[in-house]
């Protein structure tokens, strides 16, 4: 079986639970990593380019580096440039949409997300094998 | 040559100039040379007819006095005495010849200088009488040679006179009367034209003055140098000055007064439009963020009412997953509330892109999609085809979707149930309307209408945001047109909108107009 690792850069802790929650119902193996904030998000990337992670759940509100500059950052990077990116967000912000997807984006949720739409979006950049389980 | 122009002066006003100066000069010059060419002609006439007149009756005169001088000596036929009469007559300077003849006509004597050729000579014939005092004279020489006719002509003299001397007198007549003429000419045609000028000066200044006050110099002062006309007219020149000085500082200073008053008008204006819009883009900005801040916390609550349901659900029991149901739901009325307002603040927002387009497709693409959605209901639309709008096609769809959705639902209830959309003719500007025969509402309230979240009937019986028809009066006002409604309850609402022409489309709103 598939096992993923997939980056939560989520600082709400309500969301943290919902979404992880989401996760673990996915039909496949997931290593979830958390980072609380931007930062700690982007300080992971760099300092462990060797182990990144399949994907990275993003959210845009977030303290201090707000998830569009974090996305800015990491495509700004040599070794995780072309990490896919699906942004968990509670805003339908046109600006913030067409913002992301210039910067590169494999797809943009509501947050929580549902599950069925998380697994749409997931098939669809990760190597997964036809309907498991 | 020089023009009369030039003579007397050019420039500003040498129009003036040339036509007032020189035609009082020619006048006066005119006038002069007819009063002394025809003095001078009438002098010379007059004079000549004197010296002719002096001649005629010198000559006559001449010859009478040597035709008594005469008498006796032919008379007696004393040739001496004849002689030395003629001699004394020859002595007279312009007397050329002296004749004297018998009464036959014979020449008894002549005296005669020599003649000149060139000289013209004038004439005169006397008879030499025979009797002068007759009584006394008869009684001296009674019958002694002419018995019947004692007072017949004894003889004739004849004296030639030359003219020379007097022509020579009429030729300086002449000359002296042309000189004199001249001189007067000369003298009346500097005289004229200094008067010419003298009279001109003034008015020329007046007129520079006036023309300088023309072009904005309202210090001008024409010089007041007679007490004549001219000299009032200059000084009712200068205070006609001062009082244009005087109203045109007024006129300034009331002018300033207006343009500041404007000004600090301008000012206030701009502040509390710049106040307004502040408040106003508050106002969206805080809609804005309130929807969107609030949408992620909901989202948890109906996430942790997912979470409740799964994990706790078979022991909550049937009344327990109600509630939770029911939090569920309003959690979703909620989102659909915030949704309205973030639609509300788009369409205040969203750039437009006005074209024609065809809304009676559009209105039956919605009727199509309201069908869809509720396959179940029966309902007729009636569509007029074929009616063609200049607007922003999302807009429009936004604004026919809320507003056939309205008539869609308010004929919920009824079997029957009919909507139309079509147009009035109307002024020449096209007024659409959607006509349903629904629940209709009370025209009391018509005022709350377009107030965003004010409803007019109980969510339960039509549930809504009531932000729909908030969403679409400002998408209709965005376009730059009207929209009002028609309502009978029980019976049905008309909602009738006009579009404004392309050209008067506004452009976004800062001010988000709610209530039209």
């Amino acid at each position: 079986m598939d096992k993923f690792s997939l980056l939560l850069v989520e600082d709400n802790e309500d969301d943290r639970f919902l979404t992880t929650r989401i996760i673990k119902k996915l039909p496949f193996a997931v290593d979830l990593e958390i980072c609380k904030n931007g930062d700690d998000a982007f300080k992971r990337i760099l300092t462990n380019s060797l182990e990144l992670p399949a994907l990275i759940l993003l959210d845009l509100q977030l303290p201090k580096m707000g998830g569009i500059d974090l996305l800015a950052k990491i495509r700004g990077t040599y070794t995780a440039k072309e990490l896919p990116v699906i942004i968990l967000s509670s805003s339908d912000n046109p600006g913030d949409i067409a913002l992301c997807k210039e910067l590169g984006i494999s797809g943009y949720l509501s947050k929580p997300p549902e599950l069925q739409a998380l697994l749409t979006h997931l098939q669809m950049v990760l190597p997964l094998s036809p309907t498991p389980q | 040559m020089p023009t009369l122009s030039q003579i007397f002066g050019s420039g500003l006003s040498g129009k003036l100039r040339s036509s007032f100066r020189v035609r009082l000069f020619t006048g006066i010059t005119v006038v002069i040379l007819i009063v002394c060419c025809s003095f001078a002609t009438l002098l010379f006439y007059q004079q000549y007819q004197a010296q002719l007149d002096k001649r005629e009756s010198e000559g006559s005169l001449m010859a009478k006095l040597l035709a008594r001088d005469v008498r006796l000596a032919v008379f007696s036929g004393n040739r001496d005495e004849i002689i030395l009469a003629a001699k004394g007559t020859m002595s007279l300077p312009e007397v050329q010849s002296v004749e004297i003849y018998d009464p036959e006509g014979l020449l008894i004597a002549r005296l005669a200088t020599p003649a000149d050729d060139s000289a013209r000579y004038s004439t005169f014939r006397e008879l030499i009488p025979g009797l002068l005092n007759v009584e006394l004279e008869k009684s001296l020489f009674v019958g002694k040679r002419w018995g019947s006719a004692p007072d017949a002509a004894i003889g004739s003299v004849r004296i030639v006179v030359d003219e020379s001397k007097a022509e020579a007198h009429l030729h300086r007549l002449i000359i002296t009367v042309l000189t004199a003429t001249i001189i007067f000419i000369t003298f009346g045609i500097l005289a004229a034209y200094l008067l010419a000028k003298s009279m001109t000066r003034p008015i020329i200044e007046l007129s520079e003055c006036a023309a300088a006050l023309k072009d904005g110099n309202d210090s001008v002062r024409a010089p007041i140098e007679t007490s004549d006309e001219i000299g009032h007219l200059a000084s009712s020149f200068n205070s006609m000055v001062d009082a244009i000085r005087l109203r045109t500082r007024d006129l300034e200073e009331a002018l300033e007064e207006l343009y500041q008053l404007n000004i600090a008008l301008e000012d206030k204006v701009a502040k509390r439009t710049s106040q307004l819009e502040n408040a106003n883009r508050e106002l969206e900005s805080f809609n804005y963020s309130a929807s969107h801040d609030l949408r992620a916390p909901l989202n948890r609550l109906t996430g942790f009412c997912e979470v409740l349901k799964e994990e706790y659900g078979d022991r909550l029991g049937k009344q327990g997953l109600h509630y939770i149901q029911r939090i569920a739901s309003t959690g979703d009325q909620m989102n659909l509330v915030l949704s309205a307002m973030l639609t509300l603040y788009q369409v205040q927002q969203r750039e437009m892109s006005p074209r024609p387009l065809d809304i009676s497709e559009l209105a039956t693409a919605v009727a199509a999609s309201l069908k869809q959605r509720e396959s179940d209901r029966k309902v007729e639309f009636v569509i007029e085809p074929n009616i063609i709008v200049f607007a922003d096609m999302k807009l429009i769809w936004l604004a026919l979707e809320n507003i056939l959705g309205n008539a869609w639902k308010f004929t919920k209830s009824r079997d029957d149930a009919k909507i139309e959309f079509g147009r009035l003719g109307n002024d020449g500007e096209t007024v659409c309307y959607v006509r349903d025969n629904g629940a209709g509402f009370n025209m009391e309230y018509y005022d709350k209408l377009f107030t965003p979240f004010q409803r007019l009937h109980n969510f339960e019986d039509f549930p809504g945001t009531g932000v729909g028809l908030a969403i679409v009066q400002r998408i209709i006002s965005r376009h730059g047109g009207r929209i009002w409604l028609e309502s009978n309850e029980g019976l049905g609402t008309t909602c009738y909108f006009v579009l404004q022409q392309h050209e008067r489309i506004k452009e976004p709103l800062a001010e988000g107009n709610i209530h039209g």
